[in-house]
């Protein structure tokens, strides 16, 4: 079993540097337009912050920043949010995805660069649930004796 | 500059993933396969393709490292290989093995030849959509990066059955690992 670390320098190396990961993330995810990056990748990024806080702090410390039973709940939401964008033009008359249909009062253009950043937000939830519920799972499991 | 530092990636790629096969301790291995991952994404991104390699550096790199130390301090450190090699089979079974192996890399080298150079723009999967795309993402998307507008709105159906993917493996480590750690609490009996 892992526990946690008791050096001040990567504890507190840690501590700093989560948020930074984290705010980098948000970055990825919403100047995906822009830049290189994306839902996926800002996801990952989120995703591995959470992860180094759960490898150095410890089960407990991290979980005050992102409590475990939450993690299939993101993913459940992030795939929601995107089949939801998926599934919303199909009420107001277009196709699975069609994002120029959905019913937001932009003009077509725009909602489609609308519609790809929300469907880049539900990947980044999704991706950040399952890599999050995978680690707990791991780490979790307890070996049997044989 | 492509030409030099991708054939350096191409040899750093090989070696680790050799050594990794060959090293008895298990967190070296995963160390390697970090390491592996990691030039592949600067491979990918000697390539232009600087998604990939974003990817491939914070999963390949970064999370698949985690996960597979985690599943080391679960399991055994060490590699037991060596305990198993009487049952690999005889000289000639080897032999053929070896052989079969040649062939098919061979077979592939030769296939290779025919395909076309990188980046080619008269190559059959750039004469079709591609043109289009790359000439109507901005227009229809005003999305200056064109790979978002074609993961996230062109091909969003494949982009909505991967995270589909995605979500159900971790729905299956979850399924997987959680009952079983509920059956050992319940004691050795069950």
């Amino acid at each position: 079993m892992i526990r946690p670390q008791n050096s001040v320098i990567v504890d507190l190396a840690v501590r700093i540097m989560a948020p930074m990961i984290q705010i980098f993330a948000f970055y990825v995810i919403f100047h995906g337009h822009y830049s290189p990056g994306g839902g996926f990748q800002g996801g990952a990024l989120l995703a591995a912050s959470i992860l180094l806080q759960r490898v150095v702090l410890g089960r407990r410390r991290s979980a005050r920043s992102f409590p475990p039973r939450l993690a299939i709940p993101f993913g459940a939401v992030g795939i929601a949010i995107f089949a939801g964008t998926g599934l919303w033009p199909l009420v107001t008359g277009g196709n699975v995805l069609q994002y120029d249909y959905l019913p937001l009062g932009l003009s077509p253009v725009f909602l489609r660069n609308t519609g790809i950043l929300l469907v880049e937000i539900g990947i980044a939830f999704a991706v950040l649930g399952t890599l999050v519920s995978i680690y707990d799972d791991l780490s979790n499991f307890q070996r049997k004796e044989r | 500059m492509n030409g030099d530092f991708s054939a350096v990636f191409f040899v750093l790629a090989i070696v680790a993933a050799l050594v990794s096969l060959k090293v008895r301790d298990l967190l070296a291995a995963a160390a390697l396969l970090s390491l592996f991952s990691f030039v592949v994404a600067l491979l990918y991104v000697s390539l232009g393709a600087v998604d990939v390699g974003f990817n491939e550096a914070v999963l390949g790199a970064g999370v698949t490292g985690i996960l597979l130390v985690i599943a080391i301090f679960n399991t055994c450190r060490r590699s037991q290989d060596r305990q198993h090699r009487g049952s690999r089979g005889s000289a000639l079974g080897r032999l053929v093995a070896m052989l079969g192996l040649v062939g098919v890399g061979a077979v592939l080298l030769w296939a290779m030849a025919g395909l076309p150079d990188f980046g080619d723009p008269v190559a059959p999967a750039a004469r079709h959509l591609s043109d289009r795309m790359i000439e109507g993402a901005y227009h229809d998307a005003h999305t200056p990066n064109i790979v978002t507008v074609m993961i996230a709105d062109y091909r969003s159906f494949d982009t909505l059955g991967e995270g589909i993917v995605v979500f159900t493996a971790g729905l299956a480590c979850f399924l997987l690992l959680r009952s079983e750690r509920r059956r050992d609490e319940d004691g050795p009996g069950t």
